[in-house]
């Protein structure tokens, strides 16, 4: 039999026994759980991502859509049917629909949208009662739902638009709640392409959206839209299924953040089982490896025969552990889908080889040193105690290899420039904080007595032992402070962005004269809502030098110059907008009203405190004075400004009025408000943005608990190291306590001993972990929140009580028998472990 | 025929200012199928001068040549190669592998190189060891002197030419080692003896004897 079958063999039958006997266990454990998190997060994380790409592509009805304020030229177009991409051009506007009745004509503004026979290119235009759009006749529209109530219309009834009447052929159904802007809010009605055109609605000057839709091939997609972007048309807008809205995709980016620090912690942290395991199995490993080697084992056949049942071991952890993971993810399934219509879920290959590759690397990453030690072994070992001849450059240099091939596998590119170094760094800043806490100890030891100082002797007697495990549960406990706090940020400011009482109507277009009107119809609704006065305008010059939109290069820079903006006129900013910066009043001009610009814009212009903006309202220009910037939140759906002007007795603007409130209107009272404010408040435009809302509440609320699933299994497995630490020093620890037993100790003495010692420990490992707590609270302070260092005495306290106390815990439930057990067998117990 | 053969054998070991020598110009011939101890007091360097005979390290100077081939030159993996086809071992410690039971210790070296019929040959050598009824019990549910006699089955079982023995009933009372010793002896017909012991009862047993002494090694007890 050749060697290489021969090492298969013995490795295979070697491994199974051993897994049979429990040998493995907490090596097996930890790879498991590796691997099932990985693959959770994963395979979560892709569908998730998967549902919610094809849910913004059907809300879009493409993979990507080129809008325009001007007709798109045709080229574009054939471009894109050349490059094999399927394309649909449609246009939509807002006008004024009317439904006449014996009683009287009832008037609503609608989108009004005329689409090609291949429209929507993603998803399905679908009717209540399931018509085919395609064989409506040349009459007939499909209109929103909404209609039913403000317009009191009902299918088969007809609509005038524009010079044109039509039948409503049946209600739209499953609308998008992502739309682009407020005006899409109005009620659709959707007509064919060649039928609009004619309705002689579109005319110079009129506000028309002209859109082509794009989907097919990702990689041709992605192509295309770079020649789009390229073209820098400022009256053009790029928007893809990747991004259904700036806020969700803020919020669900901070909520893929923690996921993946989730999974990173969780691999870390069984890499640290790993690590402290396989510590515990280098006894085993090299007392058996010097017997093979006396026996005339090769160092080669050695490593191969090692290695190999060190693979088995991480394949059978890793298959268990994606089995686990994705099963999981299967009892997840049923509420996922109550959150993604429709859930997608994008096969499960790529998780589940994720988790396998994730659960063998962190084996081998973390398993190494001990591995590499083990079989550096000299076979004189069988008869006396031999150093090892171990390479340290060699064994950092392999971990680190494998270190960087794993979090290359979890984490983007940018995550990982300083996730690497920082670990390292961590590392050995903790390896030199654990030596100077020993030496601490050491000298402390002469001055204590009785079971504190033989807990002590006891702690530094294995100094080797005692640094990993303080590195190990300090690096541990830091982890699940961390990940408790920035949990409990997070939810919290999820939380704040959007509570459960956030407005979810906006009424605007309100015209001075019917202010009191409008206030007195939304109270009869029981709704009180504050006006906030606003100007169309656009920003024309900074400090007397035009500002001219090609000249910018970013394209939302450009898009704000070009387009009337929305701009508050109040005596004083919001009160919930957060001033960042004012001006001093000596330097405030005389005469000049303020304007206060929001942070964000004023970076992106380069705007200084002071300088002069110059507006263009109704045509005129008007100068104001920069005195503040403000951080404005703009997912939390308050009434948000780019610029808030201050009003003056003497600039007569053409002011119009905008509010929003909370409204639990039941849909039937809903309507009945808005028919009578169409009625009685012409050109007041009504924005319902409920489903928008609870959509993005939904969300969220899956978000939170993706990240708290998470946060248990981190915790899961953060207990599952400490067991293993203690399990790995066991065997020290009971041959010293069979010594003080056989010297006459009383089995008290032993417990307190013991107890003490893992108290110790504790406390050292909260140290640690506050030390770290605090300087990464204070770098995060310093370099992100940008608030001066504070120290935090509470860190300190709970990081160092709650680990003295879980290590207590943990160290009665693991030793309790040891500690209790007579001499004889504690020594039973020694010869089984050894 | 001689099978082991010891040509001015030194052994030192060096410290940061000092140098010790353990072995200093060792000659030695063990005759096939010979049995011998070498006895000495603690410290002697009997444990070095058995590592160096069978291959477990290089002497400093002069030559090893075990079974016609010279060690000195040898890489460990060369060694190792020498140990698997011709050596067996003996240790005062048993040196079991701790969750293995008696058959699947013995197994091991069988497994380890491919050997065919590793479990039949492995019940065999138990047998031979009078422990065939405790095939699957694992060291800690064995008594000393039967685990002794696990690590001989597990000495035997790959018919070596040489068997190593260091101590190897150090660990035992009078009556258990009386019967390895007797175990170990019956077991040596066709096979060379070389054992490393202080006991001198026990050494008397042994064909012929030497005494490693102040790092030389003189014929008989001394």
């Amino acid at each position: 039999m050749s060697a290489v079958l021969s090492s298969l063999f013995a490795s295979s039958r070697w491994f199974w026994r051993g897994f049979k006997r429990g040998d493995w266990l907490w090596l097996w454990l930890a790879v498991v759980i590796a691997s099932a998190s990985v693959t959770l997060v994963e395979q979560l994380a892709q569908t998730v991502h998967k549902s919610m790409l094809t849910k913004a592509a059907e809300s879009l009805s493409a993979d990507l859509v080129l809008r325009s304020t001007r007709p798109i030229d045709p080229q574009w177009r054939q471009q894109a049917v050349e490059q094999g991409l399927e394309t649909s051009y449609q246009i939509s506007f807002t006008t004024m629909a009317m439904h006449s009745t014996e009683q009287d004509d009832e008037f609503q503004m609608v989108l009004l949208k005329g689409i090609e026979a291949n429209y929507p290119l993603r998803g399905a235009l679908s009717s209540e009662r399931g018509l085919d759009f395609n064989q409506l006749n040349a009459d007939q529209v499909l209109a929103d739902p909404q209609l039913r109530g403000l317009l009191n219309v009902q299918p088969g009834q007809r609509l005038l638009l524009g010079r044109g009447e039509f039948e409503i052929a049946d209600w739209l159904a499953g609308q998008d709640v992502f739309q682009a802007t407020f005006s899409q809010f109005a009620p659709q009605v959707i007509m064919p392409l060649s039928v609009v055109q004619d309705l002689g609605l579109i005319g110079p000057g009129s506000r028309v959206n002209y859109e082509l839709g794009l989907a097919g091939d990702l990689r041709a997609l992605d192509a295309f839209a770079k020649i789009l972007e390229q073209q820098n048309h400022a009256h053009w807008q790029i928007q893809s299924a990747r991004a259904p809205t700036d806020d969700l995709e803020r919020a669900m980016d901070t909520a893929w953040l923690f996921l993946d620090l989730s999974a990173l912690a969780t691999v870390l942290i069984a890499g640290l089982a790993i690590l402290i395991a396989s510590r515990f199995y280098l006894q085993r490993w090299t007392a058996s490896m010097a017997l093979m080697r006396a026996a005339g084992a090769s160092n080669r056949q050695l490593t191969g025969l090692f290695a190999l049942q060190l693979t088995y071991l991480a394949l059978l952890g890793s298959v268990i552990g994606v089995l686990i993971g994705q099963g999981l993810f299967y009892l997840a399934r049923p509420i996922l889908s109550e959150y993604f219509v429709p859930l997608v879920i994008p096969g499960y290959g790529s998780a589940i080889l994720i988790g396998l590759i994730s659960g063998t690397l962190a084996l081998w990453t973390f398993a190494w040193p001990a591995f590499r030690q083990a079989t550096q072994v000299s076979p004189l070992r069988v008869l006396r105690q031999a150093e090892n001849k171990t390479n340290v450059l060699v064994l950092i240099g392999v971990s680190l290899m494998l270190l960087i091939a794993l979090m290359g596998l979890l984490l983007s590119n940018q995550l990982l420039v300083w996730a690497v170094p920082a670990l390292f760094i961590s590392a050995g800043l903790l390896y030199l904080l654990a030596k100077l806490l020993l030496i601490g100890l050491q000298r402390l030891q002469p001055y204590t007595q009785g079971w504190l100082r033989l807990a002590i002797a006891a702690l530094a007697r294995s100094p080797g032992l005692v640094t990993l495990q303080l590195i190990s549960l300090g690096l541990v406990i830091f982890i699940l402070v961390l990940m408790t706090f920035v949990r409990q940020d997070l939810l919290q400011s999820w939380q704040a962005s959007l509570p459960q009482d956030a407005p979810n109507t906006f009424v605007m277009n309100i015209q001075p004269d019917q202010q009191p009107e409008f206030a007195a119809l939304i109270a009869q609704f029981d709704i009180e809502a504050d006006l906030v006065p606003m100007v169309r305008g656009r920003l024309i010059e900074v400090n007397q030098t035009p500002i001219h939109p090609q000249d910018q290069t970013e394209n939302r820079a450009r898009r704000l110059l070009e387009r009337e903006a929305n701009i508050a006129v109040l005596n004083q900013p919001p009160a919930y907008n957060k001033l960042t910066a004012q001006l001093d009043n000596a330097l405030r001009q005389a005469d000049m009203p303020f304007v206060s610009v929001e942070a964000e814009i004023a970076e992106l212009f380069g705007l200084q405190l002071g300088d002069i903006l110059t507006f263009d309202l109704i045509g005129q220009p008007f100068n104001y004075q920069i005195t503040s910037f403000r951080e404005v939140e703009w997912q939390s759906f308050r009434l948000n400004f780019f610029f808030v002007l201050e009003p003056q007795a003497d600039r007569l603007l053409p002011v119009t009025y905008i509010t929003n409130f909370r409204s639990d209107l039941s849909p039937e009272a809903t309507s009945q408000l808005r028919r009578q404010l169409n009625q009685q408040l012409a050109g007041v435009l009504w924005v319902d943005a409920r489903e928008m809302i609870a959509q993005i509440q939904l969300i969220m609320n899956q978000a939170s608990m993706a990240v708290s699933i998470l946060y248990l299994f981190t915790l899961v497995s953060s207990l599952i190291v400490i067991f293993t630490a203690t399990r790995a020093s066991q065997l020290g620890r009971i041959r010293s306590w069979l010594l003080l037993r056989t010297l006459g100790a009383q089995q008290s003495d032993i417990v307190k001993i013991g107890l003490t010692e893992f108290v110790l420990i504790g406390v050292l490992a909260g140290l640690f972990a506050a030390n770290l707590g605090q300087i990464t609270s204070l770098l995060i302070g310093h370099f992100w929140l940008g608030v001066s260092p504070q120290l935090n005495p509470t860190l300190w306290l709970v990081s160092i009580g709650a680990s003295a106390l879980l290590l207590l815990a943990i160290g009665w439930l693991t030793q309790r028998k040891p500690l209790t057990q007579t001499p004889k067998q504690l020594l039973q117990q020694l010869q089984a472990d050894s | 025929m001689s099978v082991l053969q010891l040509k001015n054998v030194h052994y030192r070991v060096s410290s940061a200012d000092d140098e010790l020598a353990i072995l200093k110009g060792c000659e030695l011939n063990v005759e096939a199928c010979e049995s011998l101890a070498i006895v000495g007091r603690s410290g002697s360097g009997k444990s070095t001068l058995l590592a160096l005979m069978a291959g477990l390290d290089t002497a400093t100077e002069g030559e090893v040549h075990l079974l016609g081939e010279n060690l000195t030159p040898m890489s460990e993996d060369q060694r190792a190669r020498l140990r698997a086809k011709q050596v067996g071992f003996v240790f005062q410690n048993f040196q079991l592998m701790p969750g293995m039971n008696a058959l699947e210790n013995v197994m091991m070296p069988l497994e380890l190189f491919g050997l065919p019929d590793a479990r039949d040959r492995a019940e065999k050598a138990l047998a031979q060891v009078g422990l065939s009824h405790r095939l699957h019990h694992t060291p800690q549910a064995l008594s000393g002197g039967e685990q002794q006699r696990v690590a001989i089955a597990r000495a035997i079982v790959t018919e070596p030419k040489i068997l190593f023995a260091d101590e190897p009933t150090g660990n035992l009372d009078e009556t258990t080692a009386a019967q390895v010793q007797q175990l170990l002896f019956d077991l040596q017909q066709h096979t060379t003896l070389i054992l490393v012991t202080h006991d001198r009862q026990f050494a008397k047993l042994c064909q012929r004897q030497v005494t490693l002494q102040h790092g030389v090694l003189e014929d008989g007890l001394v």
